[in-house]
């Protein structure tokens, strides 16, 4: 990654790197032109000099002429030495701006230059000390008498030293001129010299200046058409981004949205995405809150380079999950949503950020669930009708009529008015009564698929019953049910009437049926009860591997009013005391209790006050405490009630609608209707119940229920 | 779709027409499975043909006075029967408009008819079972039946 | 041909039918089994005597559990990789694993392939 973005920054930084290197020749090149151009101007103005001294030892010569023929004729000779010495000065101050223009000229440590230059000043200093001279006599270099003017003491010195100066003059006129001649020749070169590196730095400067030109137009054309690039790209990112059905995003290392996602993302997840904004919180509205927490670790490690992002699929708790949006016009809808995770990977490794995939799957799982569903039902049509064939036909018919019947009643009520919240759920205990009802009598007659289908549409009360609030809608998947169940049934009874034409009456399909159910069908009808019970018992015991022996007395003296109600409620007693009442083999033998248990079912008359129905088992009691504490937790009683209530009272708890101790629902027992529905058919017959436990030892349930009217009128009659 | 999410589309576009037309919010009861008998039809009753995937018929069936109050609370002052049929036609409209949105192209949705009277057993043959979700209304009854296979 | 065999693999699992499995399936050049344990508590000690660098860790096992051995594993040696096998019963627990320091997850029941896929997979990572 870092390599890649270093050589990346580079190729954006060469047009800077190249202007500023360029720039930097360009203003050296300058900066010696600027040199050159001065040097050269010291140099013209040394070689003007130059040329201007050269005349001067000729002048000299002519003044010291004039001088001396002046002397001789006795005139006036101030003027030419005033000449003379203001030329001297003159030449001295020349020379001193010479050497300064030399050395401008950067001709100070040019020894071609210094050696012509000492030899002007070696010539000159020859020289000049003879014009120096003139200047010492001061008066009038004349005698004036009246034989004439004549030279006195000044002026025949001053004749001496003039005469002197014209005879050096020649050989100073040739040195100082040749000296200067020279200077004159090496500055000309030098001027030359100078004029022509200043040329050339101009000439390289002007070509850097539209080299730099040049490039800075190609970086610019350069650039653009990348921009351009960019520009397309970026257009084209976005062409995908808004076609692709996958919702893509972007996450960081703080699992915040990215500022880029595609457009399905907001339709599939019906939000608006923020930059940002956390994935969590994001994700909040979709799963529960447990997953919620699995899924952000899940994500979190993907950033620990150990972990390999392909062998972590498996556990991606997002890869599949249920989403309940509300719809625009009202009305939840459920989408599947699958989530997957990948790294973004450069070319150097590691990436900075995660690539969220997201895909509505619904239809997908919609149809996987089709042929699951067609597959479950082709075996579980196998498995019924196994299942129906072991059943009496007769059976099966009555079956099928007590359990329409139980349907239609729970039809009754939905059908009931009724909108309140209070009403609603009144309405769904019913329905739960009746439905649970038929479950059991399905389990009792080994109908393990009926059961499983009850079972369903009880699910869903469940679910219902569970809800913080319902309203009429939340019992559309009630009554959808509903209507599934009775057709199911009614398929049921079809062939139960086939079956019963073609099943010879009681010799029945011995050999496929359980001898104990061949039995029951032509056995006597009360006996049937009996083994009824008992299968009840033995299937319920295997199921939760219990060991438990039924012994029942008197059954067959249940009044014909009384047997549908003694059946229903014997068959939930009987499940009851094997789940709930009885221990596991090895908890009895360490409570050094036998370790089969024993249920005992009796049915007695109570002189003529009426009869006593008693379901008992020798197991470990109602358990006070955790009763009261699912009670409480079911909010069947306030906490200030619970510190009052009588063991009795505690005890009557169970038999309250929604109340159950089984942690685990089962097909067998747990919902809690089972005592509630007993009870119901108990007081609906005038009866009453009676609970007796002890901890560890036994309980007993005896259902006291009256002389039922036509009995009692026979009685009479007798 | 499952028939327990057609139902809860029909259900909710009454709603939404009570809520957006009527401006004044509906309360679904419990459904419930018409045995044995044809559920009741009132007054005016608006209806949808479904064929395809499931074949049937969909009704909002209202009686007079719930229609009539109705039309009031739109602003409406004209009771004729004309416009009780519209009214009942309407919300028939949007049922299978939402259906046509919702249920794809393996449902094929009837224009809406609307049918009068209350003797009408509209769809019902003996062997189905209409299930039927009551509407109510202030003080008033409606009932939405939905009856397919 | 027979190349060095730099990758020294330990097999974990309380069941004799899934280790003889791992043991049968694998065959990926350079992968050589130092052992197999039982327990956690054997995985701790074969890795100390036998130092492997690939592990496949069962997770529920008696003695000393998958989760417990993976902290412990990568305690000794930060760079060993772990590819935790087991059935998928609860992603939370197979994410505890990855958190531990475990670097893959394979789902049973698996195939010869997958289970060769997987351990290519380790080794890359």
């Amino acid at each position: 990654m870092k390599r890649r973005r270093n050589s990346f920054d580079l190729s954006q930084l060469l047009p800077v790197v190249v202007a500023t290197s360029f720039a930097a020749v360009l203003t050296l090149l300058l900066t010696l032109g600027i040199q050159r151009a001065a040097q050269l101007q010291a140099a013209s103005s040394a070689l003007q000099l130059a040329s201007e001294l050269r005349s001067l030892p000729q002048y000299f010569g002519t003044e010291l002429t004039l001088a001396q023929r002046g002397l001789e004729a006795r005139t006036f000779v101030g003027e030419p030495l005033a000449d003379i010495a203001t030329a001297r000065e003159g030449f001295d101050k020349a020379l001193v701006r010479i050497d300064a223009d030399l050395e401008a000229a950067g001709l100070g440590e040019s020894a071609d230059i210094q050696r012509v230059r000492g030899a002007l000043d070696a010539a000159w200093q020859r020289f000049v000390p003879l014009l120096g001279a003139l200047g010492r006599h001061k008066g009038s270099p004349y005698a004036d008498t009246l034989a004439g003017s004549r030279l006195n003491a000044t002026g025949r010195a001053l004749k001496a030293d003039v005469d002197e100066a014209l005879t050096a003059q020649a050989a100073a006129n040739r040195d100082v001129g040749g000296a200067l001649k020279d200077l004159a020749a090496g500055l000309q070169d030098t001027v030359g010299d100078r004029g022509r590196s200043l040329r050339t730095f101009l000439v390289i400067g002007a070509a850097v200046a539209a080299l730099l030109l040049a490039l800075m137009l190609y970086f610019s054309l350069r650039s653009r058409r990348a921009s351009a690039d960019a520009r397309r790209a970026e257009r084209q990112v976005a062409d995908i981004l808004g076609t692709v059905r996958e919702g893509l995003f972007l996450l960081d290392r703080n699992l915040s949205l990215g500022g880029v996602h595609s457009a399905s993302l907001t339709r599939i997840l019906h939000a608006d995405i923020v930059h940002g904004s956390s994935f969590e919180d994001l994700l909040r509205p979709l799963v529960p809150a447990k997953t919620l927490a699995t899924a952000m670790k899940f994500v979190n490690l993907l950033w620990k380079e150990k972990v390999h992002e392909d062998l972590i699929d498996t556990v991606n708790p997002l890869s599949q999950i249920e989403a309940r949006f509300t719809r625009a016009g009202g009305g939840v809808e459920t989408r599947h949503l699958s989530f997957a995770f990948r790294r973004v990977k450069s070319a150097a490794g590691q990436g900075e950020h995660l690539l969220g995939i997201v895909t509505d799957v619904t239809d997908r799982v919609q149809i996987s669930h089709e042929l699951e569903q067609a597959k479950a039902e082709n075996q579980a049509q196998l498995d019924l009708v196994l299942q129906l064939l072991r059943v009496p036909a007769a059976q099966l018919q009555s079956f099928v009529r007590d359990s329409d019947m139980a349907l239609r009643k729970s039809n009754a009520v939905l059908k009931q008015p009724g909108r309140e919240e209070g009403e609603l759920r009144a309405k769904l205990n019913g329905v739960f009564r009746e439905v649970h009802t038929v479950k059991g009598e399905a389990a009792a007659l080994a109908l393990t698929s009926i059961a499983a289908r009850v079972h369903q549409l009880e699910e869903s009360l469940v679910a219902l019953r569970e809800r913080a609030s319902i309203d009429g809608n939340d019992f559309i998947p009630v009554v959808v049910k509903l209507d599934e169940l009775m057709s199911y049934l009614g398929g049921i009874g079809q062939f139960a009437d086939r079956l019963s034409e073609v099943q010879p009456k009681g010799d029945t399909l011995k050999s496929v049926i359980p001898p104990l159910l061949a039995d029951q069908v032509m056995g006597a009808a009360d006996h049937s009860l009996e083994q009824l019970l008992a299968q009840v018992v033995q299937e319920t015991a295997a199921a939760h591997s219990k060991r438990v022996a039924l012994a029942c007395r008197g059954l067959e003296a249940i009044p014909a009013s009384y047997r549908k109600a003694a059946k229903d409620v014997l068959i939930h007693m009987a499940r009851n005391a094997v789940v709930h009442g009885i221990e596991t083999p090895d908890r009895r033998l360490a409570a050094s209790k036998p370790e089969t248990a024993a249920v005992r079912i009796s049915f007695e008359a109570v002189g003529n006050e009426g009869f006593v129905l008693t379901v008992e088992d020798d197991g470990q009691g109602l358990p006070f405490e955790k009763i009261l504490d699912t009670a409480l937790r079911k909010g069947l009683v306030t906490p200030a009630d619970a510190a009052r209530l009588e063991r009795p009272a505690v005890y009557g708890l169970i038999f309250r609608a929604g109340f159950s101790t089984a942690t685990e629902v089962t097909e067998h027992a747990g919902r809690g209707v089972g005592l509630d529905a007993v009870s119901q058919t108990v007081r609906g017959l005038g009866g009453a119940i009676g609970i007796a436990t002890a901890d560890g030892k036994f309980t007993r349930f005896r259902m006291k229920l009256p002389t039922p009217a036509g009995e009692r009128a026979a009685t009479h009659a007798a | 779709m499952s028939l327990q999410g057609e139902i809860g589309t029909f259900v909710s576009a009454v709603l939404q027409y009570f809520d957006t037309a009527v401006q004044q919010a509906a309360v679904v009861g419990t459904p419930y499975l018409a045995l044995g008998k044809p559920p009741e039809v009132f007054d005016y009753t608006g209806m949808i043909r479904v064929s395809g995937k499931r074949k049937g018929v969909v009704y909002f069936t209202a009686p007079k006075g719930m229609l009539s109050v109705m039309l009031m609370r739109m602003q409406e002052t004209d009771m004729s029967d004309a416009n009780l049929r519209d009214l009942v036609g309407e919300v028939a409209n949007t049922l299978s408009g939402n259906a046509r949105k919702d249920f794809g192209r393996n449902f094929i949705i009837s224009t809406p008819s609307v049918v009068t009277g209350s003797s009408s057993t509209i769809g019902y043959s003996p062997d189905t079972r209409p299930i039927v979700v009551p509407i109510d209304w202030r003080t008033y009854h409606a009932n939405l039946v939905v009856c397919l296979n | 041909m027979n190349a060095v065999r730099p990758h020294r693999l330990m097999i974990v699992d309380d069941s004799n039918i899934m280790r003889r499995k791992i043991e049968r399936s694998q065959e990926i050049p350079n992968v050589e089994i130092v052992g197999t344990a039982g327990n956690g508590r054997e995985a701790l000690e074969l890795h100390a005597s036998s130092r492997p660098t690939l592990v496949t860790m069962d997770l529920t096992m008696p003695e000393m559990d998958g989760i417990e051995c993976v902290e412990q594993l990568v305690d000794r040696d930060p760079d060993i990789r772990i590819l935790v096998i087991s059935a998928l019963a609860d992603k939370a627990t197979a994410i505890e694993a990855l958190e531990k320091g475990a670097s893959g997850f394979l789902c049973k029941p698996f195939t010869e392939r997958q289970l060769n896929d997987a351990l290519v997979k380790l080794i890359e990572s």
